[in-house]
């Protein structure tokens, strides 16, 4: 265990950095403090993958102190300056939060298990070695390679012989984990692992913040937090090392930020999704078209909302587009500089896939599909109360501003089914069957914080007030 | 349906319970023999400790499309993969030879490195 405290102790000053952050923005006191601390670990990590990125572009090492003073002194000189310009008030929203009722039979029950659930994912990662596919080929070997370097290794990525292991995919997996290397000076893997589960406790506090702050009770919250917990192929695929409990993570609270912008208007909630959608694109390449499903999500919003002023409108989506433009910018320009271009999408798979014979692959695709549905081993029930919950409670959900959540969902999933369409497969065994395979459960993981949002709205109990 | 999925495979499969306690107090390189397969982790244990810092390789009886392959590439880093590399390292194939290639050391008959004589390229 002395590798997870090393992990904790290199993490803690990243995530204080994200909550100096979030107390900077947050100033009438909306976020509850463990949702403080989730984002806080997300923006932070966040925060650090853009800053090495802008040290690799200036030229800088990735020096422990050299990273984490800017950071820190940065975060707390905005936090001490937003303090001094105005001082804290509490909002009504914020004087809102009931008084504490002490915790019912079922409550602990639930508290218990989220915590057997948290706790078995945060072992298994400690137990397990880097061994996974894309755990080592894709962001195993590329932080070991950073590490190694003491900076992004842009020869290594031109290599030829490691084309395969796709060097355009952004790197904020690895350069979390090389800086974790970095600070315990070694190449301590059960300490890198950390950063997985502790998204997945990130999500579950998300979730649990959100759904309460939909005014559901804290007994339904406690229960669909759990249900998300307890998603067999989430909790496990925070154990491997791959990156789409993350990419769930930035996405999901992205989604449910948004959501919350949209209900309440509060420009937080509206910069909080830019950052969190910006850390998904700089995740996973998949990350940038659901940064554009947000920003369609956006727009249509804002057209749609009578007696908005042009100013106010341009203003939300200018500030939107700017954090995001911040955010990704150090990115691309280095992939640019890199001279990669994606392997699966580009140019030449859409022409080549954009033909009548592809639609011939939506068979093997629509049957994966329901062995998702129907695969409660894997998925528990989630798939089936979706379904149940769009049918039974339509008119809970599809009237009210959750209905855009749900279009989130279906327009990624849509946007990830059509890359089983087009996508030129030239090599057995390399079909739509392999493909589906060894990646759509995956994709299925970054929509589950929206799924689970949207079941507890529809089965939910709204408190009483 | 929680409980279940939580102890269905302890029921089934009792052993897993033992391997994990075993697991447990084991060390990060008898975690990754485990994951890994004995066999293979020991040759790739022996290629890591014979290669010298910063030498280019080239994998021979492991599948391209296999997980072995890339978990090999993770575990030899800072040595580089090459098509045209200094050593080439025969895992499980005792019949392999090469031409330009003399052997430079070996694990066991089937598994060994072989060096180049010609220049590698990297």
């Amino acid at each position: 265990m002395t590798d997870f405290l090393f992990g904790l102790v290199a993490l803690a000053p990243v995530t204080l950095a994200g909550c100096l952050v979030l107390s900077t923005l947050d100033r009438e006191g909306l976020l509850r403090p463990i949702e403080r601390l989730a984002l806080g670990y997300g923006i932070g990590s966040g925060l650090l993958a853009w800053e090495m990125l802008v040290f690799h572009t200036a030229g800088l090492s990735f020096a422990v102190i050299g990273l984490l003073t800017p950071l820190l002194g940065a975060s707390a000189l905005a936090f001490l300056f937003a303090r001094r310009r105005q001082p804290a008030e509490s909002t009504s929203e914020s004087r809102l939060v009931p008084a504490s009722v002490p915790l019912q039979r079922l409550e602990w029950f639930l508290i218990s298990a989220i915590v057997l659930e948290l706790s078995s994912t945060f072992f298994h990662a400690w137990l397990l070695p880097m061994e996974a596919y894309d755990a080592v080929s894709n962001w195993g070997l590329k932080a070991k390679a950073i590490f190694l370097e003491g900076s992004i290794p842009e020869s290594f990525l031109r290599n030829p012989s490691y084309e395969v292991f796709h060097p355009d995919y952004p790197l904020l997996v690895p350069l979390l984990e090389s800086y974790i290397y970095r600070c315990v000076a070694d190449l301590r893997e059960a300490s890198a692992k950390l950063v997985f589960p502790l998204f997945l406790a990130g999500c579950v506090a998300v979730l649990f913040a959100t759904l309460r702050r939909a005014g559901q009770t804290r007994r339904s919250c406690l229960l669909f937090s759990f249900l998300l917990v307890s998603v067999p192929y989430f909790s496990e695929q925070a154990t491997n090392g791959y990156a789409d409990v993350v990419v769930s993570f930035y996405f999901g609270a992205g989604s449910l930020y948004l959501y919350r912008w949209q209900t309440t208007g509060r420009d937080l909630f509206l910069v909080l999704s830019a950052l969190l959608t910006a850390c998904a694109a700089l995740t996973k390449n998949e990350g940038l078209v659901l940064a554009g499903i947000h920003i369609v999500w956006l727009v249509v919003v804002l057209l749609s909302r009578s007696g908005i002023t042009y100013r106010r409108m341009l203003s939300s989506l200018g500030l939107y587009l700017c954090v995001l433009v911040v955010v990704l910018t150090p990115w691309y320009r280095f992939q640019d500089s890199l001279g990669r271009r994606n392997d699966v999408i580009n140019r030449e798979a859409i022409t080549a896939g954009l033909n009548w014979s592809s639609l011939s692959r939506l068979g093997p695709i629509l049957y994966h599909l329901q062995t998702q549905v129907f695969g409660p081993k894997n998925w528990n029930l989630v798939w089936i109360l979706l379904c149940a919950g769009i049918v039974l409670r339509r008119k809970v959900l599809l009237p009210s501003p959750a209905v855009f959540v749900l279009g989130v969902v279906g327009l990624a999933l849509s946007v990830y089914l059509t890359v089983y369409l087009i996508t030129p497969y030239g090599v057995p065994p390399f079909d739509v069957t392999w493909h589906l395979r060894t990646s759509a459960s995956r994709l299925l993981l970054h929509v589950l914080p929206q799924v689970v949002f949207l079941i507890g709205l529809a089965f939910g109990e709204i408190e009483k007030v | 349906m929680w409980v279940f999925f939580l102890v269905w495979p302890l029921r089934k499969d009792p052993a897993r319970l033992a391997d994990t306690f075993r697991l447990m107090r084991a060390d990060t390189e008898t975690r990754r023999a485990s994951a890994y397969g004995e066999e293979f982790h020991a040759f790739l244990r022996f290629c890591k400790d014979r290669l010298p810092t910063g030498s280019t390789f080239r994998l021979v009886g492991v599948d391209y499309a296999s997980i072995d392959k890339v978990r090999a590439f993770y575990f030899l880093h800072p040595s580089l993969v090459a098509e045209h590399p200094q050593f080439i390292l025969v895992y499980q194939s005792p019949d392999y030879r090469e031409n330009n290639a003399r052997l430079y050391t070996s694990l066991n008959s089937g598994s060994f490195i072989l060096r180049s004589t010609q220049p590698a390229i990297p």
